[in-house]
């Protein structure tokens, strides 16, 4: 009897797989880079490609109205991609969560549609679409139906400002920070909405929970939203960034001790108003079966879903671009950078901003699942007091912290620099530590080389 | 760019140490271990007191960019308002400590209401305003709501709540409609007429609408369906604070509104401005009047007597729209408001003190009647006399302080040839002995009901009517210091 | 041609902005009103962006959309009105009250903006609604305003525990 062999998959396949996994969503970006010059206001490009449809249709279409229309059709197909890259990334998430789940309950997880089970997202989505959309008679039917959009219309607001790279970004409005958490702030109504006209009492307390919870977490958010807004001096997404370098002791999170711990409180704040575990009180299964989604089915219920794992990339996007410096990339400063416009390497540029931001947001990304399938869930008393006692006035000390901090600084700039280096240093140092420790924990259960024989 | 100077700061200080008393008993709460809290009346005297004197010392003059107005107006209200404040957390202690009801947050709420009106006494935008009403609305509020065991104190804390926040919506659109007339909130610009020439119709319209919201305050007739529901269900020592405190800031702000809204609106007398007003100060007299007759309750009986003096004060108010009277029209006013202030006060501290102190919810139906009253003069002879004297005060009848102040008043409105209407003053004036003095009639004339209590008796209580007395007597006899202070205030104002 | 696109955009934002206002007076379920105050809130914050007052817009959506409708949300589940409750032949006359008050009150409103004639419209600086000139305004212009607001929110933060609270 021959000894027993792993079956395994060619390792470039599964390399093969992951990479399509990484494209696929920032196919969109790409997109929405190359029409961007459609979409400058001053620009002329929907004159150009107006000029050319004109041609290509033998039509003249240089009027005011077709130039409205225009423009009208040009925003509209940036939504589009936006959202799509919200709807792509939170499918392909699905699978990468499930796949990180499997293996860290010693499982094996999805493997059968696709190489490593990762078509299976597709499957969900296809699986969800042709599902019945049942509506309860009881149900107040008109808020029951529209509740999902709100949900799906505060998670979608938000990438308004959000930034992809460099000048890929929507609106770098001057009230960035701000608009995020103000259009968020749908989800809840969404929530509460569908918990109560589902007319069911696992809907009612879902939605009731939530609310409490993420009205609740919305006020250490903001407070932590507010140390990198101090220390950069605007709200403005892309003016935090230009504020922060390169280097991780130029990032906010290690230029003020107080920042290190305003992530953390962000970062909790985050994971609790998206309900993700170990907040996920209000969809917890084993006591209010699913929240406010136990009535829904079909593509209401894909809607929600969507958003939630969306919103896994809006939390660390936010977090990445308020604490880890965005799209900064070594040895491009500001100077640099402009001395590029004009030039084909501009597009380079962009793409390589673009891949620095996507890579320190899928790093933060992963965290959150780790901690969805490390952490068991809390009670709700705990969470209120999580939130009040605990975040809140943390997230005051820090606020004022940060306003003294600021005025240290203005007096000796050195400040900034010995606390970046030495607050960095002491992050690599965890960071090592983290990864021995893992490695000592593989090692010791296996003995050997990580067992990839379920991939 | 405008700048904080000092000057800015020392004319705030009494609000902000009425401010900071509260917060300072909110905060002597917390350490609180014994439950001996006879300390805090006596802390609200002294912050009282403090913000009194301080308002002595502020230069005159407009600070933060014209939006508050430091002068011997502003000083005047500020005293007496603090004087009402300290009357009213004297009574307040007896009364609370009776029921067991005696907290920090009481006095601190009362703080923050002489706070929020005090800063209504300096306002000169109708910004501020509108933040230094809603202060004190909201202390009121939760005063009124403290304590709400029972239907009628619940009912009452809520249809208050109800109705001031819908009058400071009537006064926050009538503002926002000001402002786009005028392109500013400040009452000295709003003097100044619309910046366009049609726009004095939108003008008018907004400055309707914060009268209006004013008059809600004030209690004037229609605007005073709240009134009698809500002074009758509040506690007795937050009525009276309610009654003296919030009229008279609300007065100082509409006396000042008022004015701006003369200039505005070209400061004839025949305009539709002044009608309005007269108007409303006509049926506030009457209504307030007359309704008060038929009620046996002693405490509603005082709630539409402050609806009438509402009345009487308005037409003071009328009355300092034209320039020759203005200074006397407006000295009356202020006289009105500290005499009202200690009458009215005295009053309610008397009713509170007659009130059975049971377990709340067992009071009767009755709780306020006339009958209680009866033989008063044989069982409490000194809390008779205070009654006696704070009723002939509220009545007018010389030498109290009420007659002065009626009678500076009504000087005031024949000065500016409102005779009618003055006469109306007179005569509602009569009928308002009528039902004043069957309240001393049944103290003096007949006989206890059997088994009647005694009611609270307290030292501080004691002290506190004492003081009301002593002031309300005083006023009338003495009243030159304190008329020539507020003629000295009604000088300034413009 | 931006003042025909800005034309459009209003009036994207105007008449639902009018519908949803409407909807919530009209509305019969409580929570249905709720609803549409908050699509009220969200168009009319559309119409303050297109003033280019952004901070406000979002302060709008936030505090309004975000806090206060869900609190508001919150009571109305709580309390469960019943339908029964709202047919008052008192309710009735107040509602036509209403009607008649609102609309006289909207006609002297009317009357008097199509009196004032032709605005003449200031120019506004380039900062205006930015975060950064709200913010010098605050504490500058209006920094009495702003103090006092600050102890308006105390008194209401006392204000509500003492109301709440169950014993005193």
């Amino acid at each position: 009897m021959a000894p027993y062999q792993p079956k395994s998959d060619p390792k470039w396949l599964v390399a093969l797989t992951l990479a399509v996994a990484l494209t696929v969503p920032f196919l969109f970006p790409v997109l929405i880079l190359l029409s961007m010059p459609l979409a400058e206001p001053s620009g002329g490009g929907v004159t150009l490609a107006l000029r050319w449809l004109g041609n290509v249709l033998g039509t003249d279409l240089s009027g005011p109205v077709a130039h409205d229309v225009g423009t009208a059709v040009v925003l509209l197909l940036i939504a589009f991609l936006f959202i799509n890259f919200g709807a792509i990334f939170s499918g392909i998430c699905v699978w990468w969560e499930r796949r990180i789940a499997g293996r860290m309950q010693s499982r094996i997880g999805p493997n059968r549609q696709g190489l490593g089970g990762f078509l299976v997202w597709v499957a969900d989505a296809v699986k969800f679409l042709l599902k019945e959309d049942l509506v309860p008679a009881e149900a107040d039917s008109l808020l029951f139906r529209i509740a999902p959009y709100f949900v799906l219309t505060g998670f979608a607001l938000t990438f308004v400002v959000l930034p992809f790279g460099h000048s890929v970004v929507m609106a770098d409005l001057n009230v960035g920070v701000f608009y995020i958490t103000s259009v968020t702030a749908l989800v809840v109504v969404g929530i509460l909405i569908s918990g109560w006209s589902s007319n069911s009492k696992w809907a009612l307390f879902g939605g009731m929970r939530s609310a409490a919870q993420v009205v609740s977490y919305e006020i250490p958010a903001g407070l932590a939203v507010f140390v990198p807004v101090l220390m950069a001096g605007s709200l403005s997404m892309q003016d935090i960034i230009r504020a922060q370098g390169a280097a991780p002791w130029d990032w906010f999170i290690f230029r003020n001790p107080a920042a290190l711990v305003a992530f953390f409180v962000l970062f909790t704040s985050q994971l609790a108003e998206a309900n993700r575990t170990p907040f996920d009180l209000p969809e917890a299964e084993s006591e209010l079966v699913a929240g406010y989604l136990s009535e829904y089915s079909g593509f209401r219920f894909a809607l929600f879903f969507m958003s939630e794992f969306g919103n896994i990339w809006v939390m660390s996007a936010l977090a990445t671009t308020l604490f880890f410096g965005g799209w900064q990339v070594p040895g491009m400063p500001a100077a640099a950078i402009s001395a590029l416009k004009g030039t084909g390497a501009w597009w380079g540029w962009q793409l390589v901003s673009m891949a620095v931001f996507a890579v320190k947001t899928l790093l933060l990304a992963n965290v959150v699942i780790w901690l969805r399938w490390t952490l068991p869930r809390i009670r709700i008393d705990q969470m209120m007091t999580l939130s009040w006692k605990y975040l809140v006035p943390i997230g005051f000390v820090c606020l004022i912290f940060t306003l003294f901090w600021q005025l240290g600084v203005g007096a000796a700039p050195g400040l900034e620099l010995a606390s970046g280096v030495a607050l960095s240093v002491g992050a690599l140092f965890v960071v090592i530590a983290f990864f021995r420790r893992v490695f000592k924990n593989v090692t010791d259960v296996r003995g050997d080389a990580i067992d990839l024989s379920n991939w | 760019m405008p700048t904080v100077s000092s000057q800015d700061v020392l004319a705030l200080a009494p609000v902000a140490i009425l401010a900071l008393g509260g917060i300072a008993l909110l905060l002597s709460e917390v350490f609180l271990t014994s439950g001996k809290r006879g300390y805090q009346a006596f802390l609200t005297v002294l912050f009282a007191a403090t913000a009194g004197l301080t308002a002595f010392g502020a230069t005159p003059g407009k600070v933060f960019a014209g939006q508050a107005t430091a002068d011997a107006f502003s000083a005047f209200v500020t005293i007496t308002v603090s004087f009402g404040l300290a009357l009213a957390a004297l009574v307040s202690a007896s009364w609370l400590d009776a029921r067991g009801a005696e907290r920090g947050e009481f006095y601190a709420l009362s703080l923050f209401a002489a706070s929020g009106m005090s800063l209504l006494g300096m306002a000169s935008d109708l910004l501020v305003a509108f933040v230094a009403i809603e202060i004190m609305s909201l202390s009121t509020y939760a005063l009124a709501a403290w304590m709400r065991r029972g239907k009628k104190p619940a009912e009452a804390a809520f249809k208050y709540f109800i109705l001031g926040a819908f009058s400071s919506a009537l006064l926050l659109y009538g503002t926002s409609l000001v402002f786009g007339a005028t392109g500013s909130t400040l009452l000295s610009d709003v003097a100044r007429g619309p910046l366009q020439a049609g726009g004095s119709a939108l003008l008018s319209a907004g400055l309707v609408l914060v009268a209006a919201g004013l008059a809600f305050k004030v209690a004037a007739v229609p605007f005073h369906v709240w009134t009698p529901d809500v002074y009758e269900g509040a506690p007795t020592p937050v009525t009276a604070f309610m009654a003296a405190g919030v009229k008279t800031a609300a007065f100082a702000i509409l006396a000042r509104t008022v004015l701006a809204a003369y200039a505005a609106t070209g400061g004839a007398a025949d305009s539709a401005f002044p009608r309005v007003l007269a108007v409303l100060a006509l049926l506030t007299m009457l209504v307030g009047n007359l309704f008060a007759v038929p009620q046996r309750s002693v405490k509603r009986m005082l709630a539409y007597s402050s609806i009438a003096h509402a009345g009487y004060l308005l037409l003071g108010v009328l009355a300092a729209g034209l320039p020759a009277v203005r200074e006397r029209a407006l000295s009356g006013v202020l006289f009105y408001l500290a005499s009202y202030t200690a009458s009215a006060i005295g009053a309610f501290a008397v009713v509170g003190a007659l009130e059975s102190n049971g377990q709340p919810g067992d009071e009767p139906a009755d709780a306020w009647d006339l009958e209680r009253l009866a033989g008063l003069s044989r069982r409490r002879p000194l809390l008779a006399f205070a009654m006696t004297v704070f009723m002939l005060s509220l009545a007018g009848v010389p030498p109290t302080a009420g007659f002065v102040a009626k009678l500076l008043v009504f000087q005031a409105a024949v000065g500016a040839q409102y005779l009618a209407l003055a006469v109306v003053g007179v005569l509602t004036s009569a009928l308002g002995a009528y039902y004043y003095l069957r309240v001393v009639v049944y103290m003096y004339m007949r006989p206890a009901a059997e088994g009647e209590p005694a009611g609270v008796t307290s030292p501080v209580l004691s002290v506190a009517l004492a003081v009301a007395v002593a002031a309300v007597v005083v006023l009338g006899i003495g009243s030159e210091p304190v008329a020539s202070l507020a003629r000295a205030a009604a000088a300034v104002v413009r | 041609m931006a003042d025909r696109a800005e034309l459009w955009i209003f009036l994207l934002f105007a008449i639902p902005l009018v519908i949803a206002a409407a909807g919530v007076v009209a509305a019969r379920n409580p929570v249905n009103a709720a609803m549409s105050l908050v699509a009220a809130f969200f168009f009319l914050a559309g119409i303050y962006v297109l003033l280019v007052a952004h901070l406000v817009a979002f302060l709008q959506i936030l505090v309004y959309a975000g806090a206060i409708m869900v609190v508001f949300l919150f009571v109305i589940m709580l309390l469960q009105l019943h339908d029964q409750d709202m047919q008052d032949a008192k309710l009735k006359a107040m509602q036509w009250g209403g009607i008649i008050g609102a609309s006289g009150v909207l006609t002297v409103v009317a009357l008097a903006i199509q009196q004032a004639g032709e605005i003449h419209w200031k120019a506004v600086p380039e900062s205006f609604g930015t975060v950064k000139a709200v913010g010098m305004l605050l504490f500058t212009q209006y920094l009495l305003p702003f103090e006092a607001t600050s102890l308006l929110l105390l008194v209401a933060i006392v204000g509500a525990v003492v109301v709440a609270k169950q014993r005193i």
